[in-house]
């Protein structure tokens, strides 16, 4: 039975996860291991000879969950250490032969996915244009949203193909990481903003390789366009979040995550979809509970 | 007019001015602690003619014909990190979008920063690079160590001096929580290449200590090297994203160039004394539209 290592907070942030990842590998007839960052570093060698590709010791199929460790250290040789697990595991996800689910590349930890969120959003232009909107950043509350939301929205619409809706923004607060409706107040900021449309739904969906789950009601292209958002940073495992108009069911991106944290009932499905992803790669069966 | 952003704390930037200053080239400071402390900042993207960094003066992106950056984060508040965040954010979707030469952009490749990839990607890339072993294992690290001289180096991209491994040390790996990086020791001189845009300047280091960096009597000259070594290297600078970029070979007796790292925010002021300013001549020509 092949044997597959989960990178990742198995123990705490991730213990849900984790908890369905064991029977869902266990049915598609594979062998599932759990590892923190510094196990990972631990029990892994990384050789370079000249000339030649680096050899990984032992060389397994990965599953690359987490950015690092839970444990925050506070003293210098501490913080240290952390950062040289975080690279030495972060090489051996790299440069591990075996398939390694969400492979950090050479300019992200996971996949190519941008480490901004609106870098995120703005990148997958490319590939759903009209979904994308303009984005806006300000130290503090800005003079043009005083002066009026709707030219604010117009304005930050303007070439990005999306519509000025209602003239409200969505806007990001950085001082207390969460986002809202309309101008802020009595926040001190910083700020991240866009335009936001008519009424939505906020959907969300789980690009798993050529799968795509979603909890509620979506059109197949939503799911189409997921996974090519997913595609697009190389990302086999992806949560895509949209705003789906429900008026005209117009589909505006929202967000794109690469790191799952047990939220949402589709825990299961998830897992599920991971094992079927490593158990095509294995060349095992395909075939899962669903 | 060229932007440079970063804090006046930082000595290549305050070099760099000064180049700017001595050459008559109009240039606009971009204090990253300074707006993230307590300045303001509205950024786009796309881009947006309105956009503005305000710090110790309030820069204009739209009037940059360049922007030279070096993102150095010296606060310590939660305050200060949500702020410098926020400015952090919109500057890297900024420069995604912004049409001017940017040195470097914030997309380009970081393997720098995790040192067995970068060095899988240099030899897979046409340079020859030390073989090297990461590693908790204290007999595997013995084994190499056998095989020859040996240096340490950390993993990530922290800047340390490199110094010899010897079996002595052994003990407290096997102590230690994590892996070592070990690489085998290339006798001779360091050579330190600058690659910006197309244009290569390089000078050559000869000390008797491990590190020349650490030795005030190292001799140093302008050297011109091999030109196919010098058309790789703009190449494979390009291709990491980078218009600039500081990679640092050892020079065997043989002339064999090792290929030790590709440095991609080089601290290139101390070279540029070396090479008579050159590199900041050709930074200066890059951003200057």
């Amino acid at each position: 039975m092949a044997r597959v290592v989960a990178v990742a907070d198995h123990a705490g942030r991730q213990a849900s996860l984790a908890a369905r990842l064991a029977p869902a590998f266990s049915a598609a007839g594979l062998g599932l291991e759990f590892r923190t960052h510094r196990e990972l570093a631990a029990e892994v060698s990384v050789e370079q000879p000249p000339g030649q590709p680096p050899v990984v010791t032992p060389d397994r199929p990965l599953l690359w969950l987490s950015p690092g460790d839970a444990a925050c250290a506070d003293t210098p040789d501490g913080r240290f250490l952390a950062a040289e697990t975080l690279a030495a595991a972060r090489s051996i996800a790299f440069l591990t032969r075996s398939p390694v689910l969400n492979r950090p590349s050479a300019v992200s930890m996971c996949g190519t996915l941008p480490p901004g969120s609106a870098r995120a959003v703005r990148g997958a232009r490319h590939v759903d244009p009209g979904a994308v909107r303009a984005e806006r950043f300000a130290g503090a509350w800005p003079p043009d949203a005083r002066a009026g939301a709707a030219a604010v929205a117009a304005g930050a619409a303007a070439g990005a193909g999306a519509a000025a809706g209602a003239g409200e923004l969505e806007v990001y607060d950085y001082a207390t990481s969460r986002s809202s409706y309309g101008p802020a107040s009595s926040s001190a900021g910083p700020f991240r903003y866009r335009a936001a449309g008519g009424p939505a739904r906020l959907v969300k969906i789980r690009a798993i390789g050529d799968r795509a789950i979603a909890t509620t009601d979506v059109t197949s292209a939503t799911l189409d366009a997921s996974r090519r958002v997913a595609a697009r940073y190389q990302l086999d495992l992806a949560t895509v979040w949209w705003l789906i108009g429900t008026d005209d069911g117009s589909r505006t991106l929202a967000r794109v995550d690469c790191w799952e944290w047990d939220a949402g009932g589709d825990v299961t499905d998830v897992a599920e979809a991971i094992a079927a992803w490593m158990a095509e790669r294995l060349g095992g069966p395909a075939e899962v509970c669903r | 007019m060229i932007g440079i952003a970063g804090t006046k704390a930082d000595p290549v930037m305050v070099h760099f001015a000064a180049r700017c200053v001595a050459g008559d080239v109009p240039f606009a400071v971009l204090d990253l602690m300074e707006a993230s402390a307590a300045g303001d900042w509205r950024l786009s993207a796309p881009p947006d003619s309105a956009d503005f960094v305000s710090g110790a003066e309030r820069v204009r992106l739209a009037d940059l014909t360049g922007l030279y950056i070096r993102p150095i984060y010296l606060g310590r508040t939660p305050r200060h990190v949500a702020r410098w965040h926020g400015l952090m954010d919109g500057l890297g979707a900024w420069m995604d979008e912004a049409r001017l030469p940017v040195v470097n952009r914030l997309g380009s490749h970081q393997h720098n920063g995790y040192k067995p990839a970068h060095y899988a990607w240099l030899s897979a890339h046409g340079l020859l690079v030390p073989p090297s072993l990461l590693s908790a294992d204290p007999q595997r690290v013995r084994d190499f160590i056998g095989g020859g001289r040996a240096v340490v180096k950390p993993v990530c991209g922290t800047r340390a001096t490199t110094r010899e491994i010897r079996p002595g040390d052994l003990g407290r790996l096997a102590r230690s929580e994590g892996p070592v990086l070990v690489q085998r020791m290339i006798e001779g001189s360091d050579v330190r290449v600058h690659v910006v845009g197309d244009a290569v300047i390089a000078c050559r280091f000869s000390s008797t200590t491990i590190d020349y960096r650490s030795d005030r009597e190292a001799t140093k000259e302008i050297l011109d090297i091999p030109a196919g070594l010098a058309s790789l290297l703009v190449a494979r600078t390009a291709e990491q994203g980078l218009a600039f970029a500081g990679w640092d070979f050892k020079v065997d007796q043989d002339g064999t160039y090792w290929c030790l790292e590709c440095n991609p925010m080089p601290g290139y002021s101390f070279y540029d004394r070396v090479c008579e300013g050159a590199i900041s001549d050709a930074l200066i020509k890059l951003l200057s539209g």
